[in-house]
C-alpha cells in the first residue's frame, strides 16, 4: 500500500515545521560569482533585467537574467558589496560564466566563481533574529530586508545577510569562510536549543516544501518562461537596455500566452502518482477534458497547509483560478502560487 | 475520421554529434540515420557486455563467488574514480559543477542524479519517482542491458552505492528491488539511508534486489503511461534531457558524451579481469582464450541464419553483386561511425578490405575490448561472407595508435 511520501514523514515535517514556527538553519551554500571592474554596474544592468544601478552599498535584488527571446535563463540574488564590487548569488555559476563571456563585450568588468570561497547557512524563522543575536558581536535588530553586513561570531568574521528561500518573513543567511565553517556549525547547534532550533538536513524541505508554499521557485520552475509568465515583471527597469528587453516588450504588449499558477490536490488523490517537472522531465499533463493545456512544474507537500500543493503552467485562455482540471486522473485546483 | 501526426524527429537533432550530418554513410551511400546509430550503439554496447559476462561466468561459475567479486571491484572502482584528484579539484567536484548538483546537497544523494542522467545518456527510458536527502526513486520502462543477466542488475546499484560512499554522509545504498532484466515491468532503483530507514543487513553483499525498506512508498506506472522514449528524444521534453536540478541535455550533447559508444556493461567485467591480471591471479593469455572462444564464436553465430545475413546487407544497402570482404568492411565503418571513431579506408575492393582505425575508440582504455573485438569480426566474416575470407589484425609498420586491421581470402590449415 502506497504511503504518502511526505505527509507522513515525521523527521520531514519537524524540519518543516521548525522553520515555521522557531527556528531552523542549515547549510546552504550557493554559487558565488563576484563581479568587479568600472563597468561592473554598467555590465550587470545589461545583463539583467532588474536595476543594478539603483542598489545602494550593502544592498541586495532579485532579479531575472534572460535571453534574447525573453526567456528566462537564471534568477539570481545580487549584492553590491562595494561601488564597483557585487556578488551573484546562483546555483547555475557556470552556466552564468559562459553567459557572461559571451555577452561580456567591451565592458571593463572581471568576474570570478568564489564558491569554494564563502559558505553559507540559513537560519530562518520567527526565532532567526534572536538565535542570531545570541551568537553575534553586533545586533541585527535594525538590518532591513535584503541588506548584507559584516558582523562577527565567535570572534569570526561572518556576513549577514537578511533574507532566505523560505517564505519567512524573519530570514537570514551567514557566509563564513570554509575554514570556519564546523565551528559555526556547532555553534548554532549549541545555542540553537535554547530558541528551539533544529538543524534542516533534508533537501526537499530546503528547496521545495518551504519555498513552494509561499510562491518561490527554483529554476525548473521557470526556466524557459517569461517574467510576465510567472508573476516576476514587477520591478523590471523599463527605462534601461538588458539582454530581452526588446522581446519583453512585445509580449508585454501582446500579453503572455500561459501563466504559471498553484494548485491543490485533495487528499483522496494522495495515492495518484504524479510526476512533476522539478524530478525532471517534462511534468504531467494537465487536462481539462480530453485537452492539455499545461503541465505540473512543481508537486509537493505543504506541511503547514496540510495539503498537496503544486505549480502547473497552463495556457492563460484555457483555465483560470478556482477551475478544476484533472491531473492523472486526480481532479487540481487551480489557485495562486502563494498558499497561505 | 480522427488525423494524428505520429512525433517526427526534427531534422536538427544529432546536428554537430556525426561526422556526416544527419546521418552515418554506409560505402553505398545508404544513410543511416542519427536516431537509428545512437540506438545501435546503445544496444550493440549492452549486446558486447552481455559477451564479457559469458566470460566472467566460465571463469566464475558459483553466482555467490561471481557476484561478491564483481560487486567489490565495480564499488572500489567507482569510489576511486570520483575521489581521484584533477589538478586542484577531484572528479566528483567536477562532476558535481557539470550536472547541476547544487553546492549545499551534502551527503551521498546527488549519486542518484548521475544515475538518471546516465540513464537518459544510454537511452533507457523512464522517470524519477523520488529524490531526496534520504530517498530516491527511479523507475525504468526501458533497459537495453536486460540481455546482460541478472547480475549487471545488482552490480550496478551496488557499484553506485559508491559514488555515494564518494560524496560522504549521509549515505544513500542503492537497491534494485525490480528488474527488465529479471522479468519485472520495470527497472526500479531506491536509494535509502540505511539510519533513517533500517534494514537487517543483507548476508550477501549482492543481495541489493531483495525488498527494501521503503517499499510501501514505491508509486508504480501503468503499463499504458510506461514511456518507449527518453526525454531526449521525446517532443514533450522538447527533444532534451532535464533533471530535477535543470541540467539540461540535447541528444548532440549526450552522443558527443559517449551515449553510443559507452562500453559500461563491458566495464563491470573488464575491471575485474584486469584486477585479476594485474594480481597474478590469472595470466593475460588465459583471459585471451577464453574471450576469443566466446567473442569468435559469438560472431560466426551472428550470420549463421541467413536472414541474419539479409537483415544486415539490407541496412547497409550492400549492392546484390557484392559478397566480400566489403561486406564485413561496411559494418565496421558504420560501427565506427557510430562509435564516434575516426577510421581510413587504405583498401576497399574486391579482393582486401584494410582499416586505419583510431585504436582509443574502439579500445576505450581497455585493451581487451580490441582483442574481443577482433576476435569477433573474424567470427563474423565467416557465415557473413564465407569460409575463404579472414579478418585479422596487422602488427607490423602499423603506427602508434592505429588498430589496422585487414580482411581478405587466404588459406589457413590451422584456423578456427
Amino acid at each position: 500500500m502506497f504511503k504518502h511520501v511526505y505527509k507522513y514523514d515525521d523527521d520531514k515535517r519537524a524540519q518543516h515545521q521548525a522553520v515555521r514556527n522557531t527556528v531552523g538553519w542549515y547549510y546552504f551554500t550557493h554559487d558565488l560569482v563576484e563581479v568587479t571592474g568600472e563597468d561592473a554596474t554598467a555590465f550587470l544592468d545589461h545583463i539583467y533585467a532588474n536595476p543594478i544601478g539603483t542598489l545602494k552599498i550593502g544592498g541586495a535584488r532579485y532579479t531575472t537574467m534572460l535571453n534574447d527571446d525573453a526567456a528566462i535563463q537564471d534568477d539570481v540574488v545580487i549584492f553590491r558589496l562595494e561601488e564597483n564590487k557585487y556578488w551573484i548569488s546562483t546555483l547555475f555559476a557556470q552556466r552564468i560564466m559562459k553567459w557572461l563571456d559571451a555577452h561580456k563585450g567591451g565592458y571593463k568588468a572581471e568576474y570570478r566563481k568564489i564558491t569554494k570561497e564563502w559558505d553559507m547557512y540559513a537560519v530562518q524563522g520567527p526565532r532567526s533574529k534572536d538565535l542570531l543575536n545570541a551568537i553575534l558581536e553586533d545586533n541585527i535588530d535594525e538590518q532591513k530586508f535584503f541588506q548584507i553586513r559584516d558582523n562577527k561570531i565567535d570572534g569570526i568574521s561572518v556576513k549577514i545577510s537578511r533574507a532566505g528561500f523560505s517564505g519567512e518573513k524573519l530570514g537570514y543567511e551567514i557566509y563564513v569562510s570554509p575554514e570556519y565553517t564546523d565551528q559555526i556549525e556547532a555553534i548554532l547547534k549549541e545555542k540553537g536549543k535554547t530558541f528551539d532550533a533544529r538543524e534542516v538536513d533534508e533537501f526537499q524541505i530546503k528547496v521545495w516544501t518551504l519555498p513552494t508554499e509561499k510562491g518561490f521557485y527554483v529554476m525548473t520552475d521557470i526556466h524557459w518562461t517569461n517574467p510576465f509568465e510567472v508573476g516576476l515583471d514587477r520591478g523590471i527597469d523599463w527605462d534601461k537596455d538588458f539582454i530581452g528587453k526588446e522581446a519583453l516588450l512585445k509580449i508585454k504588449e501582446e500579453g503572455p500566452k500561459r501563466i504559471l499558477y498553484g494548485f491543490t490536490i485533495d487528499e483522496k488523490y494522495d495515492a495518484v502518482h504524479i510526476v512533476p517537472r522539478n524530478l525532471g522531465g517534462p511534468g504531467a499533463q494537465v487536462l481539462l477534458g480530453d485537452e492539455e493545456i499545461g503541465r505540473v512544474y512543481k508537486y509537493t507537500y505543504g506541511y503547514t497547509v496540510e495539503k498537496n500543493i503544486g505549480y502547473a503552467l497552463v495556457e492563460i485562455d484555457k483555465a483560470g483560478i478556482g477551475d478544476i482540471v484533472s491531473i492523472n486522473g486526480a481532479e487540481a485546483t487551480l489557485c495562486e502560487r502563494s498558499f497561505f | 475520421m480522427k488525423k494524428t501526426v505520429d512525433t517526427r524527429l526534427p531534422g536538427e537533432i544529432g546536428k554537430g554529434a556525426l561526422p556526416e550530418y544527419p546521418a552515418v554513410s554506409t560505402p553505398w551511400n545508404k544513410l543511416i540515420s542519427f536516431y537509428d546509430a545512437y540506438h545501435w550503439g546503445t544496444r550493440h554496447n549492452a549486446a558486447v557486455g552481455a559477451l564479457f559476462f559469458e566470460v566472467i561466468r566460465i571463469l566464475f561459475p558459483d553466482y555467490d563467488e561471481r557476484m561478491t567479486r564483481l560487486c567489490k571491484v565495480n564499488r572500489e572502482a567507482m569510489i576511486k574514480t570520483f575521489n581521484m584528484k584533477v589538478g586542484n579539484s577531484d572528479v566528483k567536484t567536477i562532476h558535481a559543477e557539470n550536472n547541476c548538483i547544487y553546492p549545499f546537497m551534502k551527503g551521498g544523494f546527488p549519486s542518484a542524479l548521475y544515475g538518471d542522467i546516465g540513464d537518459d545518456r544510454l537511452l533507457y527510458a523512464g522517470r524519477v519517482n523520488d529524490f531526496g536527502t534520504y530517498r530516491a526513486e527511479k523507475e525504468l520502462d526501458t533497459c537495453d542491458w536486460d540481455i546482460l543477466g541478472s547480475e549487471i542488475c545488482r552490480i550496478s546499484p551496488y557499484s553506485q552505492t559508491g559514488i555515494a560512499i564518494a560524496y560522504g554522509e549521509p549515505l544513500v545504498e542503492f537497491h534494485m528491488v525490480e528488474a527488465l532484466g529479471c522479468g519485472d515491468a520495470h527497472c526500479r532503483l531506491i536509494a535509502e539511508n540505511k539510519e533513517k530507514h533500517p534494514m537487517p543487513e543483507p548476508e550477501k553483499i549482492w543481495d541489493n534486489m531483495s525488498p527494501c525498506a521503503t517499499m510501501d512508498y514505491i508509486k508504480v506506472t501503468t503499463e499504458e503511461n510506461s514511456e518507449k522514449e527518453v526525454q531526449q528524444f521525446s517532443e514533450a521534453c522538447n527533444f532534451m534531457f532535464r533533471s530535477g536540478t535543470d541540467l539540461e541535455c540535447t541528444p548532440t550533447d549526450f552522443f558527443k558524451a559517449g551515449g553510443a559508444s559507452l562500453a559500461l556493461g563491458s566495464e563491470y567485467v573488464l575491471c575485474l579481469l584486469q584486477e585479476m591480471i594485474d594480481t597474478g591471479e590469472i595470466t593475460v593469455e588465459k583471459v585471451k582464450v577464453l574471450i576469443e572462444n566466446v567473442f569468435e564464436g559469438a560472431g560466426k553465430m551472428m550470420f549463421a541464419e541467413f536472414f541474419a545475413k539479409k537483415g544486415l546487407r539490407e541496412w547497409l544497402g550492400v549492392p546484390a553483386e557484392i559478397n566480400d570482404g566489403r561486406v564485413l568492411g561496411a559494418y565496421i565503418e558504420v560501427q565506427c561511425q557510430c562509435l564516434s571513431t575516426p577510421y581510413t579506408v587504405v583498401d576497399f575492393n574486391k579482393d582486401e578490405v584494410t582499416y586505419d582505425i583510431t585504436l582509443a575508440g574502439i579500445e576505450r582504455r581497455r585493451p581487451l575490448l580490441t582483442f574481443a573485438y577482433v576476435n569477433m569480426w573474424y567470427g563474423m566474416v565467416k557465415t557473413l561472407v564465407g569460409s575463404r575470407w579472414f579478418f585479422w589484425r596487422e602488427t607490423e609498420d602499423v603506427p602508434e595508435g592505429i588498430l589496422r586491421v585487414k580482411i581478405a581470402r587466404k588459406i589457413d590449415k590451422q584456423c578456427r
